[in-house]
């Protein structure tokens, strides 16, 4: 079947299968496929006959855009914010457990299990905020008309991120759990035992509120750049 | 200062570049907790172009600037904490090493392993780093291209010469430990092979490849045309 030509269809299209149309054609050059367009088809969809119709595209484009920008480099962070909170916690565990047999001063040893449960405390808090991402990429798309809103490379350093960070957490929680399990270790790690949950770190669904927010701040970014711009 | 209505009559006489540099100037003293000095009419004034080279040009390089003071700072927030992931993992290790000093039950092959360890991670410091230290100058080379208006204004540039001396505060305590160790008899014969090879375990600051600051520049770039193209401008 021939393709349709998309330079004569344009004008009968509307913003959102513009839209559509346009991100497909970005993500095929992204993902290194041959790209849908030509480049005369391109510049027939991004000519509107009215200024609200290129409003409605254009915040979807920038929206998108800023998602694939902001959101990706923010997911980035958070996963290396995550990642050093890990390093902190196991680290401290590590001393713990190493210093165990080495009749520390009992101030000490004290400190060293209030510093863990810190780092504990920031490991969940950063996964939390790390997690609110994951959850707010298909709120967006679906507001984005449903289409995708990475590239497959993209998602796939997103799912990677978040399969390293679930790995540190269970490497990290199953570490608690075996060491409050191990009888010759139980003695030296009592405040472990006392209170175990503060020295796990908590994986809870983030706040739907959170996630909303997200989503928010960048329509509210999308339309502070369209406004600079008028 | 200039009258209003004399910079409304100047506007269509004004470059590209000389807009550009008025207004993003000013943009910047309203970030910055200032009194905006363009009005709202004179700022209409400038941004309305006779001819559409001078517009492309003016619109690129908004875009340019957009970008790169929105990515880049998030950028440099990200490669900070890649470096200091590294540099916790240095500082463990090397902690393990002289924690390990006079620990007679370890293996002889497990002592080498950790020095093995920690040459490695330097090593993985050294290679992280060059990023890093990449972005100061792709934020040069950027300024240059913008008519020599700066990317950022006072406070996100006090933000961003914090992250770099906090950098170089990791650095310096980590060489300086090295040095001081190495110097004392008693530890010197526990680290031995750090005595030895001293130079494999100091952290060199690297210096800013060209080809990777062009890369970092040009990524921007491409973001502003993609836009621009996105978008019909």
């Amino acid at each position: 079947m021939q393709a349709p030509n998309l330079a004569k269809l344009a004008p009968e299209l509307s913003a959102e299968e513009r839209y559509k149309l346009m991100t497909a054609d970005f993500m095929a050059r992204v993902n290194g496929e041959p790209q849908v367009m030509t480049e005369s088809e391109r510049k027939a969809m991004v000519r509107f006959p009215t200024t609200a119709m290129w409003k409605e595209y254009a915040t979807n484009v920038v929206t998108f855009k800023f998602a694939n920008t902001i959101w990706v480099n923010e997911i980035q962070i958070e996963k290396l914010r995550t990642f050093t909170c890990y390093l902190l916690a196991i680290h401290e565990l590590e001393k713990i457990v190493v210093d165990a047999e080495d009749e520390l001063p009992k101030e000490r040893l004290a400190k060293q299990f209030e510093s863990l449960k810190r780092y504990v405390k920031d490991f969940s808090d950063c996964l939390l905020e790390f997690r609110a991402y994951r959850d707010a990429i298909p709120i967006l798309e679906k507001e984005l008309c449903g289409a995708p809103l990475f590239s497959k490379q993209t998602c796939s350093f997103i799912s990677n991120a978040y399969d390293l960070v679930d790995n540190c957490v269970k490497h990290y929680n199953d570490a608690i759990r075996h060491f409050c399990g191990d009888n010759d270790l139980k003695k030296y790690i009592r405040p472990v035992l006392e209170d175990t949950e503060s020295f796990l770190v908590k994986v809870s669904a983030p706040d739907p509120s959170a996630v909303k927010e997200l989503v928010d701040n960048l329509e509210e970014l999308t339309e502070a750049e369209l406004k600079s711009r008028e | 200062m200039m009258q209003s209505s004399q910079l409304i009559k100047l506007a269509p006489t004004l470059a590209a570049g000389e807009r550009y540099k008025l207004l993003v100037t000013d943009m910047q003293r309203v970030l910055g907790g200032e009194k905006a000095l363009i009005s709202e009419s004179e700022r209409e004034a400038m941004t309305h172009f006779q001819n559409r080279p001078a517009w492309e040009e003016y619109t690129r390089n908004i875009c340019i600037m957009q970008w790169a003071t929105t990515l880049w700072a998030k950028d440099i927030e990200a490669e900070r904490l890649r470096v200091y992931a590294i540099w916790l993992t240095v500082s463990f290790t090397f902690e393990r090493v002289l924690l390990d000093g006079d620990n007679n039950s370890i293996s002889k092959k497990k002592r080498a392993e950790q020095f093995e360890n920690l040459k490695k991670y330097v090593a993985m410091l050294e290679r992280q780093s060059v990023e890093f230290y990449a972005y100061p100058e792709a934020i040069k080379k950027v300024e240059q291209e913008l008519y020599g208006t700066p990317l950022f204004n006072k406070k996100k540039k006090a933000e961003i010469s914090a992250i770099y001396e906090t950098v170089d505060e990791f650095i310096d305590t980590h060489n300086e430990a090295i040095q001081m160790l190495c110097k004392n008899a008693v530890i010197k014969k526990r680290i031995r092979p750090i005595a030895a090879d001293m130079d494999s375990y100091l952290i060199k600051k690297p210096v800013p490849q060209a080809d990777l600051i062009e890369q970092i520049v040009n990524e921007i770039r491409q973001i502003g045309d993609s836009e621009m193209q996105m978008l019909g401008r």
